[in-house]
């Protein structure tokens, strides 16, 4: 599967398990300008040819923006994601289709790389990014 | 003669194994000592019998192949390329999965052949 496919699958996979208050962006999606809260995918690093037959493996970052730098009260609401518990967890998102809607043959969250902050358009957001491992498929 | 690039490879054992990543085969002959009081200082030695083994490895990706039971192995350098291709038959002595927290399972065989190679690479 290609990178847009993929990155649609991560998107549905995310939405199925935090149904409201979530904007995500595939990516195929990137927008300029930022709806809050929102997670950005990104390809991330990928490796090509690792098997005889035709695969790869990526890695996706999804960045999670919460607020605009000037509220960093607004971190606090980062917890509820980065959590390995509870409805906004993105762990238990994930973990709930590790074939990411049948996009890819497995995959694992990999870390959390903590909150930060993430440059977007000119306007700086209070954020935090996830690593994702994908183990493609043709 | 030009390079092969080694991603273009499969294992077959009936039908492409899917997700192997590598497969190594070890053709040999036993070179067995024929020195006599008449062959003096140096070493004489004798081509005797051949045998062939390897083994093959990658993530799982369909049922475990199983171990002991008669199969036709080809091992190709290009799979599109039957005549960069080692082929004969024999059995799998061994099969090794491995399971690990931070990665994904991985399978790792080992091969006996048994009787000659049917099909050495021509090119």
């Amino acid at each position: 599967m290609g990178i847009e496919t993929i990155g649609t699958g991560i998107k549905t996979t995310i939405l199925t398990a935090i149904a409201t208050g979530l904007r995500v962006y595939a990516s195929n999606e990137i927008p300029d300008t930022l709806e809050l809260p929102c997670a950005l995918i990104l390809p991330g690093e990928s490796e090509y040819a690792t098997a005889y037959d035709v695969s790869s493996d990526l890695t996706f970052r999804i960045v999670l923006c919460i607020s605009k730098q000037d509220t960093p009260s607004a971190f606090s609401k980062i917890l509820d994601y980065i959590d390995t518990t509870g409805p906004l967890s993105i762990w238990i998102a994930l973990a709930a289709d590790k074939t990411m809607n049948a996009t890819c043959h497995t995959s694992k969250l990999i870390k959390n790389l903590g909150v930060g902050y993430t440059a977007w358009g000119n306007i700086v957001y209070l954020s935090t990014e996830f690593e994702l491992a994908i183990w493609s498929k043709p | 003669m030009a390079r092969v690039a080694g991603y273009q490879g499969q294992v077959n054992i009936g039908g492409a194994i899917l997700g192997t990543r590598e497969w190594s085969l070890d053709e040999v002959v036993a070179a067995v000592d024929s020195s006599g009081y008449d062959s003096g200082q140096p070493k004489t030695f004798v081509a005797c019998q051949t045998e062939w083994a390897g083994s093959f490895s990658g993530p799982k990706n369909q049922r475990p192949e199983a171990i002991g039971l008669p199969v036709t192995f080809i091992f190709y350098e290009i799979a599109a390329d039957a005549t960069r291709r080692w082929e004969g038959g024999g059995f799998i002595t061994s099969c090794r999965p491995v399971s690990t927290v931070d990665g994904i399972v991985m399978y790792s065989y080992d091969f006996q052949g048994s009787g000659a190679i049917a099909a050495h690479p021509t090119a």
